[in-house]
């Protein structure tokens, strides 16, 4: 009886401390299954990683975006994102002139960002249904 | 020499006064406004509409030194281009997707402290926000744009 209410307890304890870890491990509830393709994450990581990421220490770039977050980001901020990049590539905004002057090799073709821009503006439209 | 200086700011000044200026017209009317369409508790609504509804709504209150110019200029300007990228009034003509992103270009200006215009706060002490009464606009808004979708 003694160690049946022993294991009891401690499969109590367990449940208890799995289902707590399992909701650390999930910030974000989101039922899509969105993903950065391959093309898209080579774009990035040449061109954008550097400012927009959690090790950057561009502070004002990392406050905006970072896009190692993008995939477990909430739907609502996940959608702005994604239409803010397609904005500020398309305007010629980013990369910045900075960064075109410092790393002119790191720099997205023009076919690139054309990629970019198409691919970060259909996510957000299959993601949101418009 | 003084004297004809003083003059001649003088003259400048009157004769600024005769450019009209493009005042944005302000109306009480606005049936597709965030607040009439959107169940939002009256803390958040009094905070926006006391913080941000004279550049980013057509409820516009000119003070009595709006009609000075240079001052009608700057006034007139900061309005239009409040409601250009902002216009509460008109929150429902947006899409899912239009919403989501000024909900979250609001979050990024207010934690950045870069809205209210300190130009605006000088002249409207009681726009001022608290961090506290920011972080309230901010987890209103991430929430409120997560709702857009459900």
């Amino acid at each position: 009886m003694k160690n049946f209410l022993i294991i009891l307890s401690i499969t109590f304890i367990a449940s208890i401390s799995l289902s707590s870890f399992n909701v650390v491990n999930t910030p974000q509830e989101r039922s899509d299954s969105f993903e950065i393709p391959k093309n898209i994450d080579i774009i990035f990581s040449s061109s954008c990683y550097s400012c927009h990421s959690v090790e950057s220490t561009n502070y004002k770039a990392k406050m905006k975006l970072k896009l190692d977050e993008l995939e477990t980001m909430k739907l609502s901020k996940l959608v702005s994102k994604l239409n803010k990049i397609a904005k500020e590539v398309e305007k010629g905004d980013m990369p910045t002139k900075k960064f075109a002057k410092k790393y002119p090799d790191k720099m997205p073709t023009n076919e690139d960002k054309k990629t970019l821009i198409e691919w970060a503006r259909n996510s957000a439209k299959q993601l949101v249904g418009e | 020499m003084r004297k004809k200086i003083l003059i001649g700011i003088g003259i400048v000044l009157i004769g600024m006064q005769l450019i009209p200026t493009n005042y944005p017209e302000a109306s009480e009317n606005n049936p597709e406004d965030l607040f009439i369409n959107n169940t939002i508790s009256n803390d958040i609504e009094s905070l926006i509409k006391t913080s941000c509804y004279d550049c980013h709504s057509n409820q516009s209150k000119y003070p009595w030194y709006s009609n000075i110019a240079p001052v009608s200029f700057v006034i007139s300007n900061h309005i239009n281009e409040g409601r250009e990228h902002l216009n509460f009034s008109e929150w429902e003509t947006l899409s899912k997707l239009d919403k989501a992103e000024a909900l979250d270009d609001l979050m990024e200006e207010v934690d950045d402290k870069k809205m209210p215009l300190n130009g605006y706060l000088m002249m409207h002490s009681d726009a001022e926000l608290t961090d506290e009464e920011r972080n309230k606009i901010m987890d209103w808004a991430d929430v409120f744009a997560e709702s857009i979708f459900e």
